[in-house]
């Protein structure tokens, strides 16, 4: 945080193969000193990989990697001051929870005195004080999760990986977890690198995105941006549900999208050649056929609801259109009751919500 | 960006450089391992074959061969020689009948102590590997108290009225057999239920749910995955059945004596070192290409 | 009919049970026999450790057996010593496979060639008749075995063990004392008795290799074992036995108490 020019992270034109896969192909990405970076995609896209590069387990066929200004990637792992948090904890069977997180202090040579109260520092920061002689096999997951970040946390890294760190727990404990990450980070102040393939995690946790796809990074934003102004049919499915639908630009700044028969005014810039409408399922909203159509501006689309997915304070709706589409329609429940179920004759209406077109 | 442009062309060479010292870091490791081999396996061995195909022993020097000479024709002369190929015959039958015998009860006892719970399985595990532990000697030992002519077995039956004479349960190819297999039968048994043991309860659950028997889920679930296995066990099998020495000493007399017995008595007793080394190569070599053989046909259709 | 199935199938495992047993047992009763010949103790007669207590009498005996001990810690110290950093390097080396494959290939070759060969081999080394010869000559045995139980278990532990404790600044070798080593202690020790196992009980390279001042116990009880039937032999034997029973015994203590929870 002492100067905000010098990014925590910068990697350039990074490549990894495994054979005949290409698990990187080029990654450029900076991150900035002290923010919660997210390394967003599906399993397969190299996030992993990436990960793994930066902290030095395997070395790169081509491209550099800088920590706070500093060249590392000719450097081990020892030499790089990165720590990290591994998705099954990785923590040492044979080691006491404080041992475990005096490991790194130990390898500094840091004097007993001063480790044994760093140690006590680090295990209260993560409330886990009491807990300093057990065994790794004697905790619960989210403990175990608790020590493997205050162990990664000790030696004071000047930046931290996580990779998957919750995929292991059930969903109340994660999220309860991922704030206790984001309060650690609060009282730190190191630079995090989260890689997940959890869009919900991604959003909620990180300052920044950037979603990874067959080893490219599609799209770097804030959470917002990335949700709202997807760069790509691949980023706007792959962040929550998404109608991509065919439309025709309109001069005038609108488009006309056939699938929901109306004209709707476009967000941002009109690319070039044939497009698609990205619709949020929240932006469309579903009538009995027929009935309050004349009232309205848009005449609605028909179709049959083919399933009512149940969320609570949710539905989602997937609806085939007589075009032969499908089309996800969510609507609230304030009053706790799914209006359609499988089989209802409906109409798809859209008010003038603004979409975003993409390149087909 | 002329940063970037400057530090890419270094990147390879770095990651080329980082990955010869982990390289480097495995030879360190593999050298003393390959050292041994080759010092004491591999040259030995050769020391060995060049010994078959040198000179009868010079009267009046230490060595029972004599280097100087290279007689290539030792070799051939063996192999055609009656008694080599009879006693090779007895050996490789040995081998086999006892991989059969073994496979044989391997295969479904594996099964039975795979499927046994408790105090019971540890019994029977127990008994796997207690013979295991037993010098070979003590083993024998118990062979010649059952089957010797004043031996268990003999006086049982005898006490009982059933014979008359001692029964010649001893010197004979059931004698060498029964040895052989009581000191192989734990190598299969140990591969097989290793193997049995790996295969995924679940799947004999899914079989069961999707209407087969037990006996049919169990064959299909857990012994046949564990195939491949059985035919390396069958292998060990094979090669022990094949160095068979004390048994086929000890029990067999001379019409059941190994190629190992008889490598034995030329070098240790008779001091015919060119001889034995003959009977040694040519024995590992004919023994190499009749386990080689079906190795391969195996391999061949698995790939 | 199928009640007489089930018992024929566990008649079966019993007679199995029991053949791989027998040997073992008689020869352990009779070496506890209290006469001069061979015979079975009955409650009549009762069980004494005579034959034990004059084989440990005999120097022969005694300086076999110290032979077989000193042979038998050597044979694991290099076995261990030589299969753990094989087992290591095999699994981060693709190349490294067709060495390993060479070191457990001494394991298919029959003894008494291997016997032969050494030999020959201790010989030109000037090995011959030593302690340490016997012990590199049964190595070769020694070294399959624990190359590949250490294999197995290096396998076994989760990479990213390694990877954590580099990342907190240990160095390659540093995270294999702090981490690997003592995560593998289970594994070999195990390694380490089957290797002494195999060579307290190894008679034929032995019989090649010993000499007048240096033979192991097998090679000592040979010729009696060949050629006559006594007592006295059976608690030789018994001795081998129970060396190497304590051996397992070790063995499995150690297994229990890594595979306990804590």
């Amino acid at each position: 945080m002492s100067d905000q020019a010098v990014p925590a992270l910068a990697v350039r034109s990074l490549a990894r193969r495994y054979g005949a896969v290409e698990a990187l192909r080029g990654v450029d990405l900076e991150v900035r000193a002290g923010e919660r970076f997210c390394l967003l995609g599906p399993s397969g896209s190299g996030k992993t990989t990436l990960l793994r590069l930066v902290a030095g387990f395997e070395a790169a066929d081509a491209g550099t990697v800088e920590i706070a200004g500093r060249r590392v990637d000719r450097l081990p792992p020892e030499r790089r001051g990165v720590g990290v948090v591994f998705q099954d904890y990785a923590l040492f069977p044979h080691r006491t929870v404080a041992e475990n997180v005096g490991f790194g202090l130990r390898m500094q040579r840091m004097a007993r005195a001063r480790r044994v109260e760093r140690v006590a520092d680090m295990l209260a920061l993560v409330r886990l004080g009491d807990l300093a002689d057990r065994r790794p096999d004697q905790l619960s997951g989210g403990q175990r999760q608790r020590v493997a970040l205050a162990r990664a946390l000790a030696p004071a890294p000047a930046l931290l990986l996580l990779d998957e760190p919750l995929a292991n727990l059930d969903r109340r404990l994660r999220e309860s977890l991922r704030a206790e990450i984001v309060d650690v980070h609060r009282q730190v102040g190191v630079t995090i690198v989260l890689v997940t393939h959890d869009q919900e995690e991604a959003l909620s946790f990180a300052d920044r995105v950037g979603v990874l796809r067959d080893g490219r990074l599609e799209q770097v934003g804030a959470p917002v941006e990335v949700w709202q102004r997807p760069a790509s049919r691949f980023v706007a499915g792959f962040l929550g549900e998404m109608n991509l639908l065919p439309a025709r630009p309109e001069p005038g700044g609108r488009a006309f999208v056939d699938a929901l028969g109306a004209s709707l005014p476009v967000a941002g810039e009109s690319p070039a050649g044939v497009v698609v409408a990205c619709v949020r399922p929240e932006a469309l909203r579903l009538e009995r056929d027929g009935v309050g159509s004349g009232a309205r501006a848009g005449a609605g689309v028909p179709g049959v609801v083919q399933h009512a997915a149940y969320a609570g304070g949710s539905v989602t709706y997937r609806v085939a259109m007589d075009t032969g589409l499908q089309m996800l329609v969510r609507a609230a429940l304030p009053d706790g009751r799914p209006a359609f179920a499988a089989g209802a004759q409906v109409a798809v209406h859209s008010e003038e919500v603004a979409c975003r077109l993409l390149p087909s | 960006m002329q940063a970037a442009a400057e530090l890419t062309p270094g990147a390879p060479g770095a990651a080329a450089a980082a990955r010869r010292a982990v390289a480097g870091r495995g030879l360190l490791l593999v050298a003393p391992a390959l050292l041994f081999v080759v010092v004491l396996f591999l040259v030995p061995f050769l020391a060995v074959a060049r010994i078959s195909v040198a000179g009868p022993a010079v009267p009046g020097s230490r060595t029972f061969f004599d280097l100087s000479v290279l007689a290539p024709g030792n070799l051939p002369a063996l192999a055609a020689d009656p008694l080599f190929r009879s006693v090779l015959g007895v050996t490789l039958r040995l081998g086999l009948v006892t991989t059969v015998v073994c496979m044989a009860v391997a295969v479904p006892f594996a099964a039975y102590v795979h499927r046994a719970r408790g105090w019971w399985k540890t019994v029977l595990v127990a008994a796997i590997i207690l013979p295991k532990l037993v010098n070979l000697l003590v083993l024998l030992y118990g062979v010649l108290l059952i089957l010797g002519n004043r031996g268990f077995l003999n006086q049982g039956l005898q006490g009982l009225g059933l014979v008359d004479r001692p029964l010649p349960l001893f010197g004979n190819l059931f004698a060498v057999v029964f040895t052989e297999v009581l000191v192989v039968l734990p190598y299969p048994l140990l591969v097989l239920l290793a193997a049995f043991s790996a295969a995924d309860a679940r799947q004999f659950d899914a079989a069961r749910s999707l209407g087969a028997g037990p006996v049919r889920a169990y064959l299909e679930t857990v012994i046949r995955p564990a195939w491949p296995a059985a035919g390396g066990a069958a292998l060990i099998t094979a090669v022990w059945g094949f160095g068979a020495f004390v048994g086929p000493l000890v029990l067999g007399n001379p019409p059941y004596y190994t190629v190992a017995v008889e490598v034995y008595t030329r070098a240790l007793e008779r001091l015919e070192w060119v001889d034995a080394a003959g009977w040694a190569l040519l024995g590992v070599l004919a023994f190499g290409a009749v386990v080689a053989l079906p190795a391969l046909v195996v391999r061949r259709r698995r790939s | 009919m199928r009640l007489a199935g089930r018992a024929a199938w566990h008649l079966l495992a019993v007679a199995v049970a029991a053949f791989l047993l027998s040997p073992l047992v008689l020869s352990v009763l009779v070496s506890l026999y209290p006469g001069r010949s061979i015979g079975l103790p009955t409650l009549a007669t009762g069980l004494t450790p005579d034959w034990y207590r004059i084989v440990l009498g005999d120097p022969l005996y005694r300086q076999g057996l110290l032979s077989s001990l000193a042979v038998g810690v050597l044979t694991a110290a290099i076995s261990v010593g030589l299969g753990l950093p094989l087992a290591v390097a095999e699994f981060r080396h693709r190349w490294v496979r067709p060495v390993a494959a060479l070191v457990v290939l001494p394991a298919l070759v029959p003894s008494v060639v291997l016997g032969m060969q050494s030999l020959v081999a201790f010989e030109m080394l000037g090995l011959r008749g030593t302690r340490l010869g016997l012990a590199l000559a049964h190595t070769l045995w020694g070294l399959p075995l624990a190359y590949l139980v250490l294999r197995a278990a290096y396998r076994r532990l989760d990479p990213r063990l390694r990877d954590a404790a580099r990342s907190l600044g240990a160095g390659p070798w540093r995270a294999g004392w702090e981490v690997t080593l003592p995560l593998l202690v289970p594994s070999l020790v195990v390694a380490a008795l089957l290797a002494f196992v195999a060579s307290i009980n190894e008679l034929v390279m032995s019989l090649f290799l010993a000499s007048g001042s240096v033979r192991t116990l097998p090679t000592i009880i040979w010729p009696q074992v060949r050629h006559a039937v006594r007592p006295d032999v059976a608690a030789a034997s018994g001795l081998l036995l129970l060396l190497a029973v304590a051996a397992a015994g070790v063995a499995l203590a150690v297994w229990r108490r890594a595979a306990r929870p804590r």
